[in-house]
């Protein structure tokens, strides 16, 4: 039984893996993920500030820019510092 | 900032429900946009990592996290934590994968059928085989011996291309019911002839699906996680970021529920500049 269960525990490892992950591999680059978490952030932070959904809206689309300027700001020295690297 | 003007009803039952369920606090209270604002924003981050990353970002600490110098899990764990129960589903999970009854299966009570892929090796009259095998496995219990129970089964499937029927003997294991992999591991010993006897000479090795309530958030052993790490890389990583975001932002949702929200409308200052223009 000891040789069955070093099998099994073969079965578990690295090879059977990457049959988990088949159909699922993510081809999207990372920072558009950035984008609907800024907006879920703005969202959530200023729904829990204020009450009127006009000016949750208001505040949270402003925040939303704030945030997506504030990045490509940064973005765009990081980029500029690692130009012909 | 309490506001008058908004009715919480009981702020703690409120509470409650909005942890457990990002909105469902703000739905009892009647608050129905923002219900419906952090139940989308909370749980659509929660589960958008929780998609990238396989369904397996969630990762219950293990018991006596602190005695055994694996804070950080608990950390992790507690910011997923407060998105409620989709993540406090993990501790349950944690229960059932440590429990006494999960060990590996030599037994089964219902015949069995299911997709099934592995590796075959075997000989018989012809000589001996080797290859990947796909089809359908069919398990069933085995008569008793000696009074131990024991399972079998038959094999219809294809290698290498070509159609394959193997019979198993009363050898068939499979890995323990609860585990983190959606794939469940089972061996077997497979009944050939040869010389014109019975002989049970060749293994057959390979996985069955396991259904989803015995892999989703259960524990993962170090090398399962390193071996995901390594697979979705930085993806891991932005999973994590989401879910953990998800419960913290629930957090706020949680206090606007008890306290109400926490800048009374058309009281706030709109910036520094109009602070110092009043003054």
């Amino acid at each position: 039984m000891n040789f069955l269960t070093g099998v099994l525990s073969d079965c578990r490892g690295a090879s059977f893996r990457s049959l988990l992950l088949t159909g699922r591999q993510n081809l999207m680059n990372v920072t558009w993920y950035l984008i609907p978490l800024a907006a879920a952030v703005s969202l959530v932070w200023n729904a829990s500030r204020y009450e009127s959904t006009e000016l949750i809206l208001i505040r949270s689309g402003r925040m939303f820019l704030q945030i997506i300027v504030f990045m490509a700001i940064i973005l765009g020295g990081l980029v500029a510092l690692s130009y012909r690297l | 900032m309490s506001d008058a003007r908004i009715r919480l009803k009981n702020p703690w039952i409120a509470g409650v429900l909005a942890f457990l369920l990002p909105g469902a606090g703000h739905f009892y209270q009647g608050r129905y946009f923002k219900a419906a604002l952090y139940c989308t924003c909370i749980l659509g981050l929660f589960f958008t990592g929780m998609a990238v990353a396989g369904w397996q970002a969630v990762q219950p600490p293990p018991k006596n996290a602190l005695k055994q110098n694996k804070g950080t899990a608990l950390l992790k764990y507690g910011a997923q934590a407060g998105v409620g129960i989709p993540a406090l589903f993990a501790l349950v999970q944690r229960e059932r994968y440590y429990s006494d009854s999960n060990v590996p299966i030599t037994e089964i009570s219902a015949p069995l059928t299911t997709p099934f892929q592995g590796v075959v090796s075997y000989q018989d009259d012809a000589g001996h085989h080797a290859g990947q095998v796909t089809g359908s496995l069919t398990l069933e219990p085995a008569p008793e011996q000696f009074g131990k129970k024991a399972m079998t089964g038959t094999f219809q499937g294809t290698m290498d291309g070509e159609e394959i029927h193997l019979q198993l003997t009363n050898r068939v294991q499979l890995s323990k019911p609860i585990e983190a992999s959606k794939f469940q591991g089972l061996v077997a010993g497979v009944k050939t002839t040869r010389n014109g006897q019975m002989t049970d000479l060749g293994h057959l090795n390979g996985e069955i699906r396991r259904p989803f309530w015995n892999w989703f958030e259960v524990p993962m052993d170090e090398n399962e996680e390193q071996a995901l790490h390594g697979e979705l890389g930085k993806f891991h990583e932005l999973a994590m970021v989401f879910t953990w975001v998800a419960g913290l932002l629930n957090v706020l949702a949680i206090w606007d529920a008890v306290e109400g929200p926490a800048l009374e409308d058309g009281h706030e200052p709109e910036s520094e500049s109009d602070d110092t223009k009043e003054s």
